[in-house]
């Protein structure tokens, strides 16, 4: 082996699937059990039919007996193929050839583009596609504009989805002929593929009918209802997490800060919290301490190093579904003066990361509740606001990768100062909570989990009094 | 397309998750190859794998957690199996470790995680061969960020030392 880069080279590597391994993964997917179908008794039914009155009916397209519907819970939409029989029914198979293609996009199967050749996926943002759609209802969130247009003679059904929220495709056309039942078109446009450039894919598009056939489902809409609305009621569950009260400290002294080298459950090591200071810049501090400053930091900081203000995004969780609130907030930067000592006659792996910055609010039965999970989890890393992003004594500086790590290794009896800071939003600054990872020591905690009312039991400190 | 599929595989739709499930085939064999270092074991891993999320799938909440997820119920299936394997040392069964196919003896790379401890090995594929980030991986495991970042730090001394990277 030659070198680090050689190796994580060699790590993204695809490795073959070997045969048997292949056969023994399709017999598998093969003989799959069967979906249970739910039974609901007449109670059940009734309670749906009474949540569906509450749904919005935001589309009836007409297509002979089968016809394109759409309903829609909060910020949760569905398109489905509606017909006078559940189940599915037989349609001409579509062959379909792009007419159009923006420039700077290639092929990279047979329905897809993008400017790379690669898939489009999560990770690059990069693409579109067009298919013969089999009506299984598609969700769609966070809808900002919908039009009902024609396109070559199809009633076409164009969304746009909200590009700051929505990962994957942003703008969707549906396509349905009015002529024969169940024959539907869909595409889908990344990012980089806007609505107006859709709209003249989907023009160029040459559809032909193949002699095969093909099946396409037909919406039970008592079935999807009842899912939305899983959706919705799991969503209002939130995310919130507690922080039992008698889990609160008094003093800056955090005990059992590190962990032995053979992450032996042990507590030892002292952290001594000395001094922090609240600001609004980051003038004065090395780049070359904080977490990639170039790439992560710098984007919300002004020419004068003063922090930017951010445009944050709030989900709120409710009868409607997940809805969003956009405000203007503004960043702070809290810088944590430590002392770290190391108390016993081994070395000791330190990682600052182990100390937590997180906003919370004090509840009426003296716990407190974080509040970071409620913000999108689409932050870029340096909001993430938990973990520190400045560390001015990190021990391998040479790489980003090891850089962020912000680790040392303590001697026997060996104290370090040093200063690290975290990101916080300027409302919060009230209730700044230090929490001590005890994971790291190896000791179990609750894990986060959605729908849950969980809690972290945890050593904690309020940042301010 | 995955996100498609996803969304048609989360309400049980048995083509999307089929094909899903193809779509991801390469990559659970590479995690499940790595943590149980037979093709045998790895196979087992990827038929529970694919079985739990069948079962499982109507429960997962959000699209985009879909791959980490699924890597997930494959970690917690592969740990089932050393966990077998512990307690079959002293019985009949010996594990068949290193017992591959034809080509992946030139699999260098997997050689030297060997090495490493089971629980760094899984950190340091997941983070440098598969590209999730330390909190996704944090999710996976089912620790917390900081002891991702540890492990990775020990395991890249640990490689350091051994192959003078």
């Amino acid at each position: 082996m030659k070198d680090w880069e050689t190796l994580e080279k060699q790590m993204k590597q695809e490795i073959e699937v070997p045969e048997p391994v292949k056969r023994k993964m399709q017999e598998t997917l093969k003989n799959l059990p069967e979906r249970k179908r739910r039974h609901w008794n007449r109670t059940r039914r009734l309670a749906v039919a009474m949540a569906v009155t509450l749904l919005v009916p935001v589309g009836v397209y007409a297509a002979g007996k089968y016809i394109l519907t759409a309903r829609a819970k909060g910020n949760l939409e569905m398109i489905g193929l509606q017909g006078e029989s559940e189940g599915e029914i037989e349609t001409a198979a579509l062959d379909i050839q792009f007419g159009y293609v923006p420039e700077g996009f290639i092929r990279s199967d047979l329905l897809h583009y993008s400017t790379t050749g690669k898939l489009s996926g999560w990770e690059n943002q990069d693409g579109f596609f067009a298919g013969q759609f089999d009506g299984y209802p598609i969700e769609m969130r966070y809808v900002i504009n919908k039009e009902e247009t024609m396109i070559q003679g199809y009633e076409a059904y164009c969304y746009e989805l909200d590009p700051g929220m929505t990962e994957g495709y942003c703008n969707y056309i549906f396509m349905n002929n009015p002529a024969v039942a169940g024959q539907m078109i869909y595409l889908g446009g990344m990012k980089n593929v806007s609505m107006e450039e859709l709209k003249k894919i989907a023009e160029g598009l040459k559809i032909t009918m193949k002699e095969e056939t093909v099946t396409v489902s037909v919406v039970n809409w008592d079935d999807e209802l009842k899912w939305m609305d899983e959706e919705a009621k799991a969503a209002a569950g939130g995310y919130y997490v507690d922080l039992p009260a008698e889990n609160q400290v008094e003093g800056m002294i955090l005990p059992g800060i590190g962990t032995s080298e053979t992450f032996e459950q042990k507590e030892f090591g002292t952290l001594e919290i000395k001094e922090v200071q609240i600001t609004d810049s980051v003038k004065g501090m090395q780049p070359e301490y904080f977490l990639n400053y170039e790439k992560d930091v710098a984007p919300f900081v002004n020419a004068d190093g003063s922090l930017k203000q951010i445009e944050r995004k709030t989900n709120e969780y409710g009868e409607k579904g997940i809805t969003q609130k956009n405000e203007e907030v503004g960043l702070r930067l809290v810088q944590v003066n430590c002392v770290v000592t190391n108390t016993l006659d081994e070395k000791m792996e330190f990682w600052t990361g182990s100390v937590h910055l997180h906003a919370t609010r004090k509840k009426e039965n003296g716990s407190y509740q974080i509040l970071n999970k409620r913000y999108d989890n689409h932050e870029p890393l340096v909001l993430e606001r938990e973990y520190p992003i400045y560390f001015d004594q990190a021990e391998n500086t040479e790489t980003e990768t090891r850089n962020h790590f912000f680790y040392r290794v303590l001697k026997p009896g060996e104290t370090l100062s040093y200063t690290v800071a975290y990101i916080a939003y300027e409302d919060e600054l009230e209730g700044l909570t230090f929490i001590l990872d005890q994971d790291y020591m190896g000791l179990q905690r609750q894990t986060y989990e959605m729908n849950d009312q969980t809690k972290i039991n945890a050593p904690f400190l309020l940042v301010q009094k | 397309m995955n996100e498609l599929l996803i969304k048609k595989a989360r309400k049980k739709n048995k083509e999307a998750f089929v094909e899903l499930m193809e779509n991801c085939q390469q990559q659970l064999y590479k995690i499940a190859l790595v943590m149980l270092g037979n093709e045998s074991d790895a196979s087992d891993a990827m038929q529970d794998t694919i079985l739990s999320c069948w079962e499982k799938m109507d429960t997962l909440r959000q699209n985009r957690y879909f791959q980490t997820w699924l890597t997930r119920i494959l970690i917690n299936h592969c740990n089932s199996i050393l966990r077998e394997r512990k307690r079959c040392v002293f019985g009949e069964r010996i594990p068949e470790e290193g017992v591959v196919s034809e080509g992946y003896d030139q699999v260098e790379w997997i050689q030297m995680l060997e090495n490493l401890s089971e629980k760094n090995r899984v950190v340091v594929l997941l983070y440098y061969g598969e590209g999730f980030k330390v909190n996704e991986i944090a999710e996976i495991l089912e620790i917390s960020s900081s002891a991702v970042k540890s492990r990775l730090a020990a395991a890249r001394e640990q490689l350091r030392i051994e192959y003078h990277l």
